[in-house]
């Protein structure tokens, strides 16, 4: 019944009460690039801090457990008018308990009392705030630096950090809880479970602590919830308007009857699973179409205290409302493999569609039997001016999950997170993600024959064959993979190492009571805990080098049209005064991105090599690394450090997003990039390789154009393509295509029978394209 | 084809010209087509793609190898390979050899006419079609010589010969308001339509665009006819009663 994409979901006057309160508070906040909202000023309170004072001879787990607690509970109860489901999120402070590396922190982050100039502070008051510093984090990060250093020498150190290379300290650890586990047994049931595991497996102290401080984490949900019950209750007391006295007797007895007990209706198990995603910092929450589908069923057949429409809908807001990351929606089922997409599905879509926000972001699964529908109805959410939902390809994924050792059952239980990587939910820890590492400085690295590109008299990297010595391109190529494979492993190692800090600091601890393989082995979730321990490292560049491993290779080996000497002075020079060089590497060697084979094979061949390399080195979780490609500002930062490279990018220009093309490098059309993108070895990388593509809106305005983009990313999914983001360009955007027509090659608009690179036209008829857009 | 909104000035193209078609004032590149043997040397070295030589001599083989390789998108959309203009039909032996290809390999095939060409010609590229998209752009034999150069007699013939035969056909009528926006070629169009019912189900309404006048610019031509884009309101009108004269059976598009 939600199926039809010409009819929008109306929501209740309730709801649309609800949406207009939402839309008020998050009108302030933009850009809405932030996921962490503070609705309630810190006030210099910190309750980490103060509950690691209060508990100086408590163990550090049962102190990191109370303090998270504290922190929820300390917060006053927030119901906003009309809402349903209810809970908000909590001050960030400055610490986060469970991304990063646990609950490191740093000196100007620390709030008053515990913030200082050191100036101003006597001897003993230093004293005590240090040891309080490393009472909170027993392993600070600086454990990595010195195992680097250990292994390197400062010098050398500091100069392979210097280059930006690569990022071992890791993001902030996204992975989605068990939500299944918590909604089927209750609050009460998970306390149960852990005593079960507790008896069995708390043999010594360390291990008992580790169940007592989730035991500690359960409880302190149970009174989250029942302050919550208590707040409405005294609310309803004092409401005067009998309809909103109602809601709040209703909110009271829903979070008083989910404290305790497991879920029963559609409106308690929203309510609950939302306490458990503010806890878990309103990270990704998985498969919601899946584990909300028994709960919808009942109170559709039993009927509810609201209606399931309004469940859903409340659900959404709250998570529109605080920015989660991810949640996942169709694919198939776990056990027979075939399509679980449902109702639930496209009423999640429908109440997205209506939200039309940046957030919540919504990943949808896509089969051989997915039907059409959903397709059609995601592509309209597409057409009109949405980036989400992004598809993300079963036929990919599956095979390349059975390969780091998933099994199928859980491989084809997958769901996305955080920049779309992918992970079993409930029971993985990939660190999500470990590190990441920029390719195209490896190339540049590798002509300098392993001199660092910022002092090129010091010596970086192995001693290779400087692009100068090289006779041939594959002398370049061997001392590209040389270099790669040096750097990989020192990566590797301090990823190691800092994971070693976030196992010491117990990051995450929360998620452990909601993964799999952590109550059952008594181990947390950052030591090897979860049944999945394998890493992901996010990749960066890698159009750009093979870009520029092309052009190379046609231009100095192939053609001879430049030499070796021409091509350095003119990168030193960041292409000033040679325009037309530039121009002949930007326009005259093949790109990425548009189907040929050449290029493609080169992209091929890094990425394998790489992702090949990656494979042989373990996490400290236990479990291979696999890669990823789905940074989507990485390409920004990691694109700051570079000079300028011989695909006839500048200096400091963005390398690219995700695993697609150079920006604008793409002048081929939709299906070649999809062609060019498929050929890599994806199954290979299953941490998350995600492709944007940029379609303007207009292109999606039919029912004929939505059917011919759905087809063409259907097939790219079904023939080896992972994942798809549209992003929809408007009139702003093709304005700045006709100002900058590099960055927007792949810019297709349609003309009338037939469609047309945008930046092929001439400015008048440039302008009469961007006036449809009207 | 010239872009000077790419051109970045560097003169490439003015040591390459041995016609002297290119000269350089101020930093500035100037044009000049009268000597031009398109040899397609200036187009070689420009590097900004502001001077490019259009169109590549390819053969069946290599033009099939391209089109194979979206093979999966076409399975799955029904979509597959269209022949469009210059007109096909005046290369029909490659025309039929090309859809020939296309057809072993079971790919869908369409072919863009304007329905003036050798009726036998255009017969055995029916026989590896599915569909035509076949334009018809004024009424009248006066008419169709004053605007297209050609008499509407063979073209009607020709699509007399594609009803007879059966073949899917969709009737595709550009639309401009100065020259045949008139209830005569309303007239006209569902007459034509109606008296080939047998391969016309469809009738797409193009209306006039400007978009092909950079083109024109930029092969140095002067465009032969601007005009104003017509309103939708009109676009609307036409379609609305062109639907009324046609129907339930033939369905009226505007693209």
């Amino acid at each position: 019944m939600y199926k039809n994409i010409d009819k929008k979901l109306q929501f209740t006057d309730r709801f649309k009460k609800v949406e207009e309160g939402v839309r008020a508070r998050l009108r302030p906040r933009n850009p809405r690039e932030f996921t962490l909202i503070d609705p309630i000023p810190t006030e210099g309170k910190n309750p980490f801090a103060d509950v690691f004072e209060e508990m100086p001879d408590a163990p550090y787990v049962i102190a990191l457990a109370h303090a998270i607690v504290r922190s929820w509970l300390d917060m006053p109860c927030v119901i906003y008018p009309h809402e349903a489901v209810v809970g908000i999120t909590r001050p960030s402070y400055p610490i986060i308990e469970h991304f990063s590396c646990g609950i490191e922190f740093y000196d100007s982050g620390l709030n008053a009392p515990y913030s200082f100039s050191r100036d101003e502070i006597t001897e003993a008051e230093k004293a005590r705030i240090d040891s309080l510093r490393q009472r909170m984090t027993p392993l600070p990060l600086s454990h990595m630096d010195n195992a680097g250093i250990a292994l390197l020498g400062a010098e050398k150190y500091n100069a392979i950090n210097a280059t930006g290379m690569f990022r071992a300290d890791g993001y902030q650890g996204h992975t989605i809880p068990n939500y299944v586990t918590l909604l089927t047994n209750g609050l009460d049931g998970m306390l149960k479970i852990i005593d079960k595991y507790a008896a069995i497996n708390a043999k010594d102290q360390k291990t008992a602590d580790f169940y007592e401080a989730n035991r500690i984490i359960a409880r302190g949900m149970i009174a989250h919830l029942e302050k919550y019950a208590t707040y409405a209750k005294e609310l309803a007391a004092i409401e005067t308007d009998p309809t909103q006295k109602r809601y709040y007797e209703e909110i009271s007895e829903n979070c008083g009857f989910v404290a305790h007990n497991k879920p029963k209706t559609l409106y308690q198990a929203v309510q609950l699973a939302w306490i458990l995603s503010l806890w878990d910092w309103v990270d990704c929450i998985g498969r919601v179409d899946q584990f909300f589908l028994p709960f919808y069923e009942y109170s559709k057949e039993h009927g509810d205290v609201i209606s399931v429409e309004e469940s859903i809908t409340s659900f959404m807001f709250k998570i529109w409302e605080c920015g989660s990351h991810n949640s996942t929606l169709g694919g198939c089922h776990p056990e027979n493999g075939k399509d679980a997409s449902n109702e639930l599905s496209y009423l999640f879509l429908q109440v997205l569609r209506n939200i039309h926000d940046s957030h919540p972001r919504m990943v949808v699964r896509i089969a051989e039997d997915t039907p059409v529908e959903l397709t059609d109805l995601m592509i309209k959410i597409w057409s009109e001016g949405m980036c989400d939902p992004t598809v993300v390809s079963d036929t990919t994924v599956i095979p390349g999950l059975l390969k780091l050792g998933v099994t199928l059952k859980d491989a084809r239980n997958y769901a996305t997170l955080g920049c779309q990587e992918i992970e079993i939910p409930g029971k993985c820890n990939t660190g999500c993600e470990d590190g990441s590492f920029n390719l195209a400085k490896v190339l540049e690295i590798a002509m300098l024959g392993g001199k660092s590109p910022i002092d090129p008299t010091y010596q970086l990297g192995p001693v290779t064959k400087t692009f100068e010595e090289c006779e041939t391109f594959d002398d370049l190529f061997d001392g590209y993979i040389r270099q790669l494979k040096y750097f990989t492993e020192i990566h590797l190692y301090l990823c190691r190492k800092s994971q070693e800090c976030k196992a010491a600091n117990h990051s995450k601890l929360l998620k452990g009571l909601f993964t799999d393989g952590c109550l059952e082995k008594g181990i947390p979730h950052d030591t090897g805990g979860p049944i999945y321990g394998y890493g992901v490292i996010e990749t960066a560049g890698l159009a750009a080098t093979a870009d520029s491993m092309m052009a190379i290779k046609k231009f100095i080996y192939d053609e001879k049209t430049l030499t070796k000497k021409q091509l350095i002075t003119m990168l030193k020079a960041n292409f000033e005064g040679f325009e037309r060089e530039r121009q002949m590497l930007l326009n005259g060697a093949p790109k990425f991105g548009n189907d040929n084979a050449e290029v493609d094979e080169l992209a091929t061949r890094i990425l394998d090599l790489y992702w090949t390399e990656i494979s042989k080195y373990e996490t400290g979780r236990g479990g291979v690394y696999t890669g990823a490609c789905s940074l989507l500002t990485g390409g920004i930062s990691f694109g700051a450090t570079m000079g300028a490279m011989a695909d006839g990018r500048f200096a400091h220009e963005p390398l690219g997003n995700t695993m697609g093309p150079r920006p604008g490098a793409d002048t081929h059309g939709l299906t070649a990039m999809l062609n060019s993108v498929a050929k890599l070895p994806m199954k290979k990388g299953v941490g998350g390789t995600t492709l944007n593509v940029i379609l303007p809106t207009k292109m999606l305005a039919t029912t004929e154009l939505r059917r011919s983009v759905s087809n063409a990313i259907r097939s790219f999914l079904k023939n080896g393509g992972c994942m798809a983001q549209i992003t929809t360009a408007n009139k702003e955007d093709l304005i700045d295509a006709k100002c900058h027509p590099e960055r927007h090659g792949d810019l297709t608009v349609r003309v009338g029978g037939y469609s047309i690179q945008f930046v092929q036209m001439d400015t008048i008829s440039q302008d009469e394209i961007i006036s449809r857009y009207v | 084809m010239y872009n000077a909104d790419r051109c970045i000035g560097c003169g490439a193209c003015v040591e390459v010209c041995k016609k002297g078609c290119h000269t350089m004032s101020d930093g500035f590149h100037i044009l000049n087509r009268t000597n031009c043997i398109s040899c397609g040397e200036c187009a070689r070295v420009c590097f900004s793609l502001s001077l490019t030589a259009e169109g590549t001599e390819m053969t069946v083989d290599e033009i099939m190898d391209v089109v194979i390789r979206d093979e999966a998108v076409y399975r799955d959309s029904g979509g597959g390979l269209t022949l469009s203009g210059g007109e096909p039909l005046m290369h029909g032996a490659f025309s039929v050899a090309l859809l020939k290809a296309a057809k072993r390999q079971g790919i869908h095939t369409c072919v863009e006419t304007s329905g003036f060409g050798d009726s036998n010609v255009l017969c055995e590229i029916a026989s590896y079609t599915d569909i035509f998209l076949f334009d018809y752009k004024v009424t009248g034999n006066t008419a169709y010589r004053k605007y297209c150069g050609v008499p509407e007699t063979p073209i009607l013939h020709n699509l007399g010969r594609l009803n007879n035969l059966g073949k899917t056909v969709i009737l595709r009528c550009p639309l401009i308001p100065d020259i045949n926006g008139t209830q005569t070629h309303i007239e006209g169009i569902a007459k034509v339509a109606l008296s080939n019912s047998n391969s016309i189900s469809e009738i797409h309404i193009e209306p006039y665009h400007r978009l092909g006048i950079f083109k024109a610019n930029q092969l140095g031509m002067t465009p032969t006819y601007e005009a104003e884009i017509p309103d939708k309101e009109f676009v609307m009108e036409f379609a609305d009663a062109l639907q009324k004269l046609c129907g339930d059976r033939i369905t009226v598009k505007v693209n």
